[in-house]
């Protein structure tokens, strides 16, 4: 869908787009940088896991061991033995100890904050527009979307 | 790592990649079939399939965002408004999701396939729109707008109405995009050109904005609930994200009429097999 329209878009409509919104370009910026820098470290993490065929978790032994292909008992949530990092504390360390599933969750991690990024930038901009109905507007989303984190683990 | 692991990490990763490229063909992200498919053949868990599904529309949505924002063929501030309502109504329906037993949910998602195929059938109006009369909402808000339409080679001027039952729209499509995983954009669109006349492209262009923030706030749930596993995340996101590339390269090639179609099909065989998966109708 994406390339439809860069390839019917005339560069000189783009650069006066540009050239009248300024802020346009960092917010594109940003939405397809976070979308790379994710996909490149999913596909890191995935290569790690290929290659040294460890996920970097010690696996729960009493569910059926360390063998890897435990990992597919995901059909079934309360038998499966897989373990995965899901705090943010504890995402991180899997990243800088280069553990497999550490990597891959930090990237998807950057992919879900990408969006929340965005309505940042958006919100700092209005802020310095002094415009203060689509100051609130952003604020409230961003509010919201700081809720989702915590009522996910509030209802444990 | 055991050969049947690496065949279906492959496995999973080729049906996403089908399923983005299908998607992105269609107009609809490739949440729609994932997670039937995931659940239907893969066997795997509702809820997981949802938490990975929620990671690859984010990340479809983002990429096309980040192309329509350049283009400023996407109303921020329409889109802003409207996300109030689809990021409560999207962590209403991801909090209550992960409560509800799976042929609740297969029977919720029977009926949004079927909604969707209805939708994808109905030919969208491609006439611009007539002439229309602000509401207030929409002039205190600012809401219209302009853009450059590529096919008419000029700046088009619009005007917005029906902000406040858009809004409201917006909150079910919210709490379906929480509940099921998806964007949910065969809901957004329709509210759009409909209820607010927005222009065609002006509305394909802010529901997509919309999708990626709506998913994050179901994904934040899904995410601390560890649901996001990235044993069938990471593949499926990368495949369906590989796919939706794919997909806008091969539809400035294809004839779409026949990919529409064929899509619809698929939408009512999935519509059919998640009613029956419901009931416990089985394979």
């Amino acid at each position: 869908m994406g390339l439809l329209v860069s390839k019917s878009l005339p560069r000189n409509v783009i650069r006066q787009v540009a050239r009248k919104h300024p802020g346009t370009l960092l917010l594109s910026l940003v939405l397809r940088g976070g979308v790379i820098l994710s996909a490149t470290l999913v596909a890191i993490g995935l290569v790690l896991l290929f290659v040294t065929g460890q996920t970097g978790y010690t696996l729960d032994p009493s569910k059926g061991g360390s063998e890897l292909s435990n990992l597919l008992a995901y059909h079934d949530e309360n038998s499966a033995s897989l373990y995965f990092p899901i705090n943010p504390l504890e995402i991180w360390q899997g990243l800088i100890n280069l553990k497999p599933f550490g990597i891959i969750m930090f990237g998807l991690t950057v992919l879900i904050i990408t969006p929340v990024l965005n309505i940042l930038l958006i919100a700092l901009s209005y802020i310095r527009q002094r415009n203060l109905t689509y100051t609130l507007i952003s604020l409230f989303i961003l509010a919201v979307l700081t809720l989702s984190f915590f009522l996910g683990k509030a209802g444990g | 790592m055991g050969l049947d692991t690496v065949l279906v990490l492959l496995a999973l990763f080729m049906v996403a990649v089908a399923a983005g490229t299908l998607g992105a063909l269609a107009g609809l992200g490739g949440g729609i079939i994932i997670v039937p498919v995931l659940t239907l053949f893969f066997g795997v868990n509702v809820h997981y399939a949802i938490g990975a599904s929620v990671v690859s529309v984010i990340a479809t949505s983002c990429g096309a965002a980040a192309t329509y924002i350049k283009a400023n063929l996407t109303n921020i501030r329409i889109g802003l408004f409207l996300e109030m309502a689809t990021t409560l109504g999207a962590i209403t329906g991801a909090f209550v999701g992960v409560y509800l037993a799976g042929p609740v949910l297969f029977f919720i998602f029977a009926v949004v396939l079927g909604l969707s195929a209805f939708v994808m059938w109905q030919k969208r109006n491609q006439a611009r729109p007539q002439k229309v009369e602000p509401d207030s909402w929409s002039k205190t808000l600012k809401l219209g707008d302009h853009y450059y339409d590529s096919v008419l080679k000029q700046e088009v001027a619009y005007e917005v109405q029906g902000a406040r039952p858009a809004l409201g729209v917006m909150y079910v499509a919210g709490v379906v995009s929480g509940l099921l995983g998806i964007g949910s954009g065969a809901l957004k669109v329709p509210a759009m050109d409909l209820l607010m006349k927005l222009p065609i492209k002006v509305s394909s262009a802010t529901s997509n904005f919309m999708i990626g923030v709506t998913a994050a706030a179901s994904a934040g749930v899904y995410l601390a609930r560890g649901y996001i596993n990235p044993y069938l995340a990471a593949p499926v996101a990368l495949g369906v994200l590989l796919g939706s590339v794919a997909g806008s390269w091969l539809l400035i090639r294809l004839r779409s009429g026949v990919i529409r179609r064929l899509f619809i099909i698929l939408l009512v065989i999935l519509a059919f097999q998640m009613f029956l998966k419901a009931f416990g109708v089985g394979f």
